[in-house]
């Protein structure tokens, strides 16, 4: 009996990578002592008691998510005893969508990825979930196309009279090290190191500085909340649940160049954030500083030998399902008074592939008929195709709207073509 | 693509570079226990949530009955400093007979409004709310309601799911105040008590509504006994009957309850074990709450930033009590009111030991499960013991009516406009 305590204790230490450095340090005759001196547990009493697929399914009946649609008893079944290498389970990455049912308007994802072999192990889930999220895209037969060439962008001036910002964001992970749900405290600390490390190299325009959430003063706070540049500790349970918010601030931080037009946050909800924006309509030069920046990240890692996690299946792999692909939110924010309050405007909205969004970002409100407009697309198309459609988009609102300002008639386009 | 790819293997982090920004030991004897939680589980909470400088939490949870043995070198000098220096070799005292309560019949109810004995208990064989699997807490669900059913006579009961109650049923306990909620708090949610809700959690009570059972909540078990008026004895009666009821039966299914002779019940939190008892009563003292001589006013004004919580020093003959009482009154107590807490105090250098009680969702007559104008008028105050650990069950129910018994004296002698300067006692 002991040796057989001794014999699953010892492989469950084995199976767990926060433990590989002590390995060399639990010999047998260490483990054995401390066996013999649990006396408050009687030999006999199971140690956890295991159970079958079937008894831990979770209950989801009333629950509208992608995990709901998804997970199978099945496929549970099939999943729950593996982990990824670095050990995450299936549990650990369902947890957010058994904790947060949704909402019945609203379909949210419900999985997270605790690292880039997440998308492997579980892709039995995975792959359908990434279909049903981005609109039939098939992770098995399809391959996602990434392109950063911004010359390729066309009528990227967008009317100011109209526009009031632009802003384009993606993320980015560091290859090898666990992501947000997942990753330890020495793991979070590294992701900041390597990243931190890469920005003091970037000049030029792009040249700035790295303010740590643990280390700023109170002028470098005030100064970040009146940019609008500095992010909260996340309290949306979609996020908690998920374990994004472990730790803080621990490692956590905004870095931004002088200019405060490319942004960078770093340990939020994926490794990185990468945001370059600017007031006005020159969607050109901000996707324009976009490519430029991310590009010269790229190197500056690529230098100490880190990359991007990227493949050919998802292109950039980030936390949460919906962000693969580009991971890009290209947005503007429009004043759009009179095209808002027309019936048509959300099927026009969606025939072009736009989302619209409060002012201050998902789940808010507009206000002033000024909206937040961006791309819903993510994966499936480069990163130039949705920039482009999300400039050609905008400029057919703003006709809509000039339009409807000469109390002319407007149309609404037809739906661009999907993959399904 | 990129050649040096990390890829390849997983950083090796030494226990340096995971040291969180605490003061921990780092002579553990092993990293995890048996069923795999480690001390990164344990902590968690803690790091998560720094803390209020006047009120000091625990920060730390077990997530298995070993997790107090193999994590005994963090989780003994945290007991010994949230327990009054309860020491690794000390042996709690286990007393739940009843007939050993000396009085508890007599207190007055024009002033003490309700009297309630709440505690915790975890099922042996299963880990804890904060690492246990769905079909763990399953099991103790269906093991729970077993041992429940067959429960009779003035005990005979019946049990809620909180997955499948009807409205109705949800209407009737939330009017009686017996329905808890989801934690919100992040000293819980942080400890991973909360997920999977509400899947595995209910609550079972008596016809008589005076003996309540929560399952699957903070712990595996929180048994309450309760009625309106100051018969605290009968509290405390129905209180022990119906625990050792029940734990009889955990046994005859082979599951007892946790417990040992040094830390007595095991629960979840360390600042639960021993007895993991709050007896208290819900007392109107609106005099002796704002007499200017009682340490209350102005220990109070001088430490604690939120108004709606008050606190006050009792000292009774028979030994060192400080008993806690906060007021009753709006959600905003929830938020400020945590748990039992330590406060470092101005006199004589000491810790006085500060408890809070009425918790929003805690069930009792009066705690509104957010409603704003309920209780609080005219200073009605939640008063219960601040020891778990070290002392019996009868011993802290004891402590509690000996010191309510007095302060409605003192109340009295308030109300009549004489002085209560003789009566308060020596601290020992």
């Amino acid at each position: 009996m002991e040796e057989f305590k001794m014999a699953s204790s010892f492989s469950r230490i084995l199976s767990s990578k926060r433990n590989l450095g002590i390995l060399s340090v639990v010999g047998g005759s260490v483990t054995v002592g401390f066996l013999l001196h649990r006396e408050h547990v009687s030999a006999g009493v199971p140690v956890r008691r295991t159970y079958p697929a079937s008894a831990e399914y979770p209950d989801l009946r009333k629950h509208n998510n992608c995990l709901a649609s998804s997970l199978t008893p099945a496929i549970y079944a099939k999943l729950s005893d593996k982990a990824t290498p670095n050990g995450y389970t299936l549990d650990q990455a369902i947890q957010t969508g058994v904790d947060n049912p949704g909402h019945p308007f609203i379909k949210t994802v419900g999985v997270v990825a605790g690292d880039e072999e997440s998308y492997e192990v579980f892709a039995d889930l995975l792959n359908p979930i990434i279909k049903e999220r981005h609109n039939g895209y098939d992770p098995c037969t399809m391959k996602h196309p990434t392109d950063l060439d911004s010359s390729k962008l066309q009528s990227g001036h967008l009317d100011e009279r109209y526009v009031l910002s632009s802003r384009v964001r993606t993320g980015r992970s560091i290859r090898g090290l666990s992501l947000p749900p997942a990753c330890t405290r020495a793991e979070r600390r590294e992701v900041e190191r390597v990243v931190v490390d890469a920005l003091a190299g970037l000049k030029g325009d792009l040249t700035g500085r790295y303010y740590s959430l643990t280390q700023m003063t109170d002028a470098e706070q005030q100064q970040l909340i009146d940019d609008h540049f500095l992010f909260d500790k996340p309290v949306s349970p979609l996020l908690t649940c998920a374990g994004m918010a472990r730790d803080w601030p621990d490692a956590r931080g905004i870095w931004h160049n002088n200019e405060k037009t490319f942004l960078i946050w770093i340990n939020e909800e994926d490794h990185t954030r990468v945001i370059s924006m600017e007031k006005g309509g020159n969607m050109k030069r901000v996707f324009e500083r976009f490519c430029r920046g991310l590009k010269e990240v790229e190197h500056l890692i690529q230098d100490k030998g880190w990359e991007f996690m990227w493949n050919e299946r998802l292109g950039y792999v980030l936390t949460c399902p919906s962000n693969l692909g580009t991971g890009l939110r290209a947005g503007v924010h429009v004043k759009l008074p009179l095209l808002s309050k027309d019936p048509r405007f959300s099927k026009i909205l969606d025939n072009l592939r736009l989302q619209k969004r409060g002012t201050g970002g998902v789940d808010t409100a507009a206000v002033g008929g000024v909206f937040d407009i961006s791309n819903l697309d993510r994966l499936g198309h480069s990163e130039v195709q949705l920039v482009q459609t999300v400039v050609d988009g905008i400029n057919y609102l703003i006709e809509c709207e000039k339009r409807l300002e000469k109390r002319q008639d407007i149309k609404v386009p037809p739906p661009i073509k999907q993959f399904k | 693509m990129a050649k040096n790819c990390h890829n390849d293997y997983k950083m090796k982090f030494s226990g340096d570079e995971e040291f969180p920004d605490l003061s921990l030991h780092n002579n553990h004897m092993a990293k995890s226990t048996p069923s795999g939680f480690t001390v990164d589980d344990v902590i968690q909470t803690g790091v998560d949530n720094p803390g209020h400088p006047f009120i000091m939490t625990v920060g730390c949870v077990a997530g298995d009955e070993e997790s107090y043995e193999v994590f005994k070198d963090l989780l003994d000098p945290i007991i010994s400093d949230r327990h009054g220096g309860y020491k690794p070799t000390d042996k709690h005292k286990t007393d739940l007979n009843f007939e050993n309560l000396k009085g508890g019949d007599d207190l007055d109810p024009n002033y003490v409004l309700s009297s309630r004995v709440r505690t915790g208990r975890s099922i042996k064989g299963f880990t804890l709310p904060p690492h246990n699997s769905r079909g763990e807490r399953r099991a103790i669900e269906k093991l729970s309601i077993e041992a429940l059913a067959s429960l009779d006579g003035e005990f005979k009961g019946k049990y809620y799911p909180l997955n499948g109650m009807t409205d109705a049923e949800q209407e009737q306990l939330i009017t009686d105040h017996f329905l808890f909620d989801k934690p919100v708090s992040p000293l819980l949610t942080c400890a991973g008590m909360a997920r999977d809700w509400p899947d595995g959690r209910g609550i079972w009570h008596n016809d008589n509504k005076s003996f309540l059972v929560w399952v699957n909540e903070e712990d595996h078990l929180r048994v309450i006994s309760m009625q309106k008026g100051g018969n605290m004895k009968e509290v405390f009666r129905r209180f022990c009957v119906g625990l050792q009821k029940i734990e009889e039966i955990f046994k005859k299914h082979n599951h007892g309850f946790m417990w040992n002779e040094h830390l007595g019940y095991i629960l979840t939190c360390p600042s639960n074990l021993g007895t993991g008892l709050r007896g208290g009563v819900h007392v109107k003292l609106a005099k002796l709450s704002t007499h200017p001589n009682s340490v209350l006013g102005s220990f109070w004004r001088q430490f604690c930033p939120v108004e709606t919580v008050r606190t006050m020093w009792v000292f009774t003959g028979g030994g060192w009590l400080v008993l806690g009482v906060s007021s009753l009154n709006t959600p905003d107590c929830e938020a400020a009111v945590l748990r039992q807490g330590n406060i470092s105090g101005p006199k004589e250098g000491r810790s006085p030991r500060l408890c809070w009680g009425g918790r929003a969702s805690d069930s009792s007559p009066f705690s509104p499960p957010g409603g704003v104008d309920t209780a609080s008028v005219g200073g009605v105050f939640d008063i219960s013991n601040a020891d778990r650990l070290g002392s019996s069950e009868v011993d802290q129910v004891q402590m509690v009516v000996d010191g309510v018994k007095l302060m409605v004296e003192m109340e009295k002698k308030l109300e009549k406009g004489e002085s209560i300067d003789g009566m308060i006692p020596a601290q020992k």
